[in-house]
């Protein structure tokens, strides 16, 4: 499904470039669920964002379902991601103008969802995440892990074949954050594609295969 | 889709109240402004175009040429029309004119009226439409008079005037034939009403007589001439009719028309006149827009930097960028639908202090469709304008690098939004400085000392039956203490415009000189009434009888022009009569804006047409209560109409001192706007420093320290846009001046003073935000880190 050939990222500071990944050549099927590792710093959300295409790559090859991500033109990249990619943060990241309905509704206004059908997905979400009754409120309404619910189910409405979480639980606590994990591995289990950076080993024992980041190198991957 | 955009532009909209409303005011202001100036435009423009043959109709003038240079007449002598319409072939007709102001009185009623004496013809060549009376024949009798619809219910309420017989001057009666449709505002021509221009013949004129140059003349071409052929066409002829009349063989005088269609907008040399308030004003009013829109987009930019989360998130959900773009231009939209709604109500509100400003009468038709064009135009134009860049630079924004959320977002186009901030106060400040310079060279106009003295000086309107007891009524007027000196002459002494022509003589005249030797009909005590300065011999006076019969009181420059040494006692001949000089006066100005001095022959005449009261400045309302009984006791009937002289000399400038309160209020108004949105980024700057400043407190910084920081870098722009700006408006005013003949000193104290303003302004607008950020509680500031 993904496949990553000698990527590299850095920014110039000056006339140095400061490297945050070195030289990644990573493959991913269909169907894994993978734990990126590493200390703070180590590059892990970079590589997460490379992947769900927010970032760009300074260097190497990037394919996704058989199409050179790096060579395509942005439109044609955002549709690839609409189409076929979900992502979750640490905050959350919801629109703080809009009510949770709202929020789930967004990303199928994006994708030109008809209305009646658009209706139909966002109830099948509420009910899936036992979200209805919290669908009129704002996320300020909603505790941080009620707000990470709302995250992780917008991310999914569409029925992505890849759901990317950077750091889903680490602004939860240990209570709202297994509940996250274990939707996950449901999630997984069902056929989702999962991967997520973490600090936690907790979470990473759900996942079947980690790799460690360790200052921008691919330290292992077991 | 659109309706999710309205949502959300309406909910963040919500949730910002204050940058909403500096952003909305600020536009709505810039828009009310220049909705009302482009209605005072558009009225303008509009002047005459109601009359069928706008573009058929035009103005003989007559271009003199004097040893004192051009002088450019309007009117005609009476044959002249006449002899256009038979002899040039692309002269369809003509049209005489005479205006006046005249006493009409009918029953009770009695006040004065403009009446326009005029040829038949007048109600074929413009259009005047008519309500009653049929067109070819209501000013066919010479008795006849033709009312306004207002003046007709003046005088007659509701009965029906057609018939009934109107009191003109107190002497002659004249019989209403027919009822004119009320003159719309943006007519050159009104009049209350119109007289048959015959008349005069019926009153000792002869109109086929070759005499004073005082009919306006129209001239009506046919379609298939141009006016600039016409023109040449009529410069001919009159020109050989004038050399055959002056027995010469060329003449160095031209003749040309000024059509109906620049008649309103363009002096007569045709080079400005109102024309150029227009371009000045539209100018201001883009110019007051285009900083009402700059605030817009400075604004949008500056919180687009507080918004990017959520334009990341958005894009991570899978919005594409143009549907971002779409989002924030439909944001723009609104906002500026709305401040088009708030403008409208603004407009409509001040309408009528506007209209007491410009002194017109506009109204606004909100459904004509120019309104609706104009209306949607201003809002497609800000909009787009203001939204087009936000969602340009948001929309493009890689989610990542937004949602990195250590990054600051707010420094995203910081310098463009600096360039935008110079540009609206370098704007602002040509604004001010140009309605400075307005402002100057108006009072320095006002106050110009022209030789003579205004101030204090009564004159009467309508001298009716006084002018055959003028000596007593003089007598009687003297009783009062309040009254100082009366005099009585031909013109006003702002305007005096009569010639005595070619036919004048000296001792060894040089026969190559052609001196136009201006005059007035002057009484006695003119040079105190006035404050002239005898400089040689004295004025008319009683204790020399003889000074009335064959004296003459020339001015310095008549002197001085014709060559006469030793002046006193030499002879001065006009129209035949021999004179001696018995007085010189030093020379006064004897038109208000014109700075030639030209020489002048004052000539004795018991009374004229106007009378002059030198008042006590002590107790003015008692002096104007005894010249009103005196007046009552000679004229039981007339009309005690008065105007002060150095009233009736302002009045003169009400077109540019309206140009000056309107450019002062624009300017006022272009600097509020500009202090808005400084506000408005200023609050921006401190919420985006938020951190910066929780630091330097907690190292100590003291509360001055802060303020100087929030201000420093706006003090600084409005530093260099004053700097940038003064220069543009510096040679602005350079070239303003340049038409004046008296130019107001415009020093670097002008430079200084709006560089004051704009940084009073600036610092009051940016200092309660810095003020307030300096005084936050550093831990508040530091805990969301």
């Amino acid at each position: 499904m993904i496949e990553l050939r000698n990527i590299a990222k850095y920014y110039r500071t000056g006339s140095v470039n400061t490297y945050v990944l070195r030289r990644i050549t990573l493959d991913i099927r269909e169907g894994e669920f993978i734990s990126i590792m590493g200390p703070s710093g180590a590059g892990k959300s970079t590589l997460l964002n490379i992947v769900g295409m927010l970032d760009d790559a300074s260097e190497g090859e990037y394919s996704f379902l058989g199409e050179p991500v790096h060579q395509l033109n942005e439109k044609k990249r955002a549709s690839l991601y609409k189409e076929h990619m979900g992502f979750i943060f640490q905050s959350y990241h919801l629109i703080d103008e809009l009510t949770v309905y709202e929020n789930l509704e967004t990303p199928l206004l994006y994708k030109k969802i008809k209305g009646s059908q658009r209706k139909s997905m966002v109830c099948d979400t509420l009910d899936r995440f036992q979200i209805v009754g919290k669908k009129d409120l704002f996320p300020n309404q909603l505790s941080g892990g009620q707000q990470q619910l709302v995250g992780v189910a917008r991310a999914l409405i569409a029925n992505p074949k890849l759901l990317l979480a950077d750091e889903p639980t680490g602004n939860l606590h240990s209570a709202q954050g297994k509940e996250i994990m274990d939707l996950f591995k449901k999630l997984n289990e069902e056929g989702t594609t999962i991967i997520q950076a973490t600090h936690s080993e907790t979470n990473s024992a759900y996942s079947r295969r980690i790799i460690r980041l360790h200052d921008g190198w691919l330290e292992s991957d077991e | 889709m659109l309706a999710h955009y309205v949502r959300s532009a309406l909910r963040s909209v919500a949730r910002q109240k204050g940058y909403t409303a500096i952003n909305i005011i600020g536009l709505a202001v810039g828009m009310s402004v220049s909705i009302l100036i482009f209605q005072w435009v558009l009225h303008e423009i509009s002047y005459d175009t109601d009359h069928a043959n706008y573009n058929r109709t035009a103005l003989v003038v007559w271009a003199r040429q004097l040893d004192t240079g051009q002088q450019l007449v309007p009117t005609q002598q009476s044959p002249l029309g006449p002899l256009l319409k038979n002899n040039i072939p692309g002269i369809e007709e003509y049209v005489r004119l005479q205006e006046e102001v005249l006493t009409l009185a009918h029953a009770d009623e009695s006040s004065s009226e403009a009446v326009t004496l005029a040829d038949p013809s007048i109600l074929s060549v413009f259009s005047y439409p008519l309500v009653r009376g049929n067109p070819a024949s209501v000013l066919t009798e010479p008795w006849s008079i033709v009312l306004t619809e207002t003046t007709a219910r003046k005088y007659f309420g509701d009965e029906d005037p057609i018939g009934q017989s109107v009191t003109v001057e107190g002497q002659f009666s004249c019989q209403v034939t027919g009822i004119l449709r009320d003159i719309p505002a943006n007519t050159s021509l009104r009049f209350d009403a119109l007289v048959p221009l015959q008349v005069l013949e019926e009153i000792g004129a002869d109109l086929d007589r070759w005499a004073g140059a005082d009919y306006t003349t129209w001239v009506l071409l046919s379609e298939t001439v141009s006016c600039g052929d016409a023109s040449a066409a009529v410069d001919r002829y009159c020109r050989q009719l004038l050399a055959e009349q002056r027995g010469q063989e060329e003449v160095s005088d031209s003749f040309f028309l000024h059509p109906l269609s620049r008649y309103h907008l363009y002096s007569l040399a045709g080079d400005s006149g109102r024309i150029t308030y227009v371009y000045a004003l539209s100018v201001a009013a883009i110019v007051i827009l285009a900083i009402a829109c700059l605030n817009f987009v400075n604004l949008s930019t500056a919180r687009s930097a507080t918004r990017t989360r959520e334009i990341g998130v958005r894009k991570v959900v899978g919005a594409h960028r143009t549907q971002i773009a779409r989002q924030l231009l439909t944001e723009s939209l609104l906002m500026s639908v709305v401040s088009l709604a708030l403008a409208l109500t603004i407009a409509e509100l001040v309408l009528p202090l506007f209209n007491e400003l410009s002194g017109k009468e506009l109204s606004f038709h909100f459904f004509s469709a120019e309104f609706v064009a104009l209306a949607l135009g201003v809002i497609v134009i800000t909009g787009v304008l203001a939204g087009f860049y936000p969602a340009l630079v948001v929309s493009s924004l890689r989610p990542a690098a937004i949602l990195r959320s250590r990054s600051d977002p707010g420094r995203s186009g910081l310098n463009f939004r600096r360039v935008l901030t110079l540009v609206q106060f370098g704007l602002s400040g040509i604004l001010i400085t140009a309605s400075v310079v307005i402002y100057y060279q108006l009072d320095y106009m006002r106050n110009t000392d022209l030789g003579y003295v205004r101030e204090n000086v009564v004159f009467l309107r309508h001298m009716g039956g006084v002018q055959s007891h003028y000596a007593a009524f003089k007598d009687k007027l003297l009783e009062s203490p309040g009254v100082l000196d009366v005099t009585s002459s031909a013109q006003l002494i702002t305007h005096i415009n009569s010639t005595i022509g070619p036919n004048w003589d000296i001792d060894g005249k040089d026969s190559d000189l052609n001196l136009e030797i201006h005059f007035d009909w002057v009484s006695f005590d003119y040079d105190r009434v006035f404050g002239l300065e005898v400089s040689e011999g004295r004025f008319y006076s009683q204790a020399f009888p003889s000074d009335t019969i064959d004296g003459i009181v020339l001015n310095q420059s008549a002197v001085d022009m014709m060559g006469i040494d030793d002046p006193i006692g030499k002879r001065f001949t006009y129209w035949g009569r021999d004179r001696r000089i018995i007085g010189v006066v030093k020379d006064f100005h004897l038109e208000p804006l014109d700075e030639s001095l030209k020489p002048l022959a004052l000539i004795y005449r018991e009374s004229g047409d106007r009378v002059f009261i030198r008042i006590s400045a002590d107790d003015i309302p008692s002096a104007l209560a005894h010249i009103e009984s005196v007046h009552a006791e000679f004229q039981p009937e007339g009309v005690f109409s008065y105007g002060f002289l150095d009233d009736a000399y302002q009045y003169e400038f009400r077109s540019e001192s309206r140009m000056g309160r309107i450019a002062a209020s624009a300017a006022v108004l272009a600097l509020f706007v500009a202090c808005l949105g400084m506000l408005g980024l200023a609050s921006y700057s401190a919420e985006r420093r938020t951190k910066e400043i929780g630091i330097r407190r907690v190292h100590g910084a003291p509360t001055g320290a802060i303020v100087w920081l929030l201000s420093r870098e706006f003090l600084l722009l409005v530093g260099v846009s004053c700097a940038i700006g003064y220069p543009i408006a510096y040679l602005w005013a350079r070239n303003w001046l340049d038409g004046f003949a008296y130019r107001a000193d415009t020093g670097p104290l002008i430079f200084v003073f709006v560089a004051t303003v704009s940084l009073v302004a600036a610092l009051v607008s940016v200092g309660y935000q810095a003020i307030k950020a300096a005084h936050t509680n550093p831990v508040e500031a530091l805990k969301y880190e």
